[in-house]
């Protein structure tokens, strides 16, 4: 049996959560990231 | 009042001579026909009720209300033309001033993106490289958009995000 592993970054946006699946071993732009999740915090209310 | 009312029910008004006698006006000598004193007289109700009536007239008059004048009649027809009259040319002086009106299309595309907010920012999101996915939660757990890879329970990832938050955020 195959599984796929992921692991999941959690942001709060206002009242909502973003979360973001990545592959192990791939660095995610944290800056990239934080552009959008403060863009969705400006927009998702 | 108080002999006669349970007569006035009864529908039959009897008076005994002696009782007659003592409240007749003018007055009655105690000796004319005081041997029929026990005797029964009816007196008929025609005679007796329009005093009966006047006599029991209700003690205060009904209370007046101030009813304010500002409140419209709702059931007269000619009010409410009147009102929706008045109340029609304030639209058109608003509509004739568009300068004003200017900043009012913020709103509605304020509006818009609140539909299509969560949607949009999981596509941004899922455009970054390394990511493979991201969904949108609300509190509650309920997804509010999501774009994530075949084979991941998006309504079981949705349920865990904000326990995860909430516990990884101490």
């Amino acid at each position: 049996m195959e599984t796929d592993t992921y692991f999941v970054t959690v942001r709060k946006a206002g009242k909502c959560f973003i979360a973001v699946l990545g592959t192990p071993g791939t660095a995610l732009p944290e800056s990239d990231l934080a552009a959008v999740a403060a863009d969705a915090e400006a927009k998702i209310q | 009042m108080a002999v006669i009312e349970p007569m006035m029910k009864r529908g039959k008004a009897t008076f005994t001579w002696k009782d007659l006698r003592s409240t007749a006006q003018p007055s009655i000598a105690d000796a004319v026909g005081a041997s029929q004193d026990a005797t029964e007289l009816e007196i008929p109700l025609k005679f007796i009720i329009p005093h009966f009536m006047a006599a029991s007239k209700p003690a205060s008059e009904q209370k007046q209300v101030d009813v304010d004048t500002s409140i419209p009649d709702v059931f007269s027809k000619e009010d409410i033309e009147a009102k929706t009259q008045a109340a029609a040319p304030a639209p058109p002086k608003e509509e004739a001033s568009p300068a004003p009106t200017a900043p009012e299309p913020a709103p509605s595309p304020s509006a818009a993106p609140s539909a299509t907010a969560p949607n949009e920012i999981v596509e941004r999101l899922s455009q970054i490289p390394g990511v493979t996915g991201a969904l949108i939660t609300m509190g509650d757990g309920l997804s509010m958009a999501k774009k994530l890879p075949a084979g991941v329970d998006s309504d079981a990832l949705a349920g865990f995000v904000p326990g995860l938050y909430n516990r990884t955020a101490q």
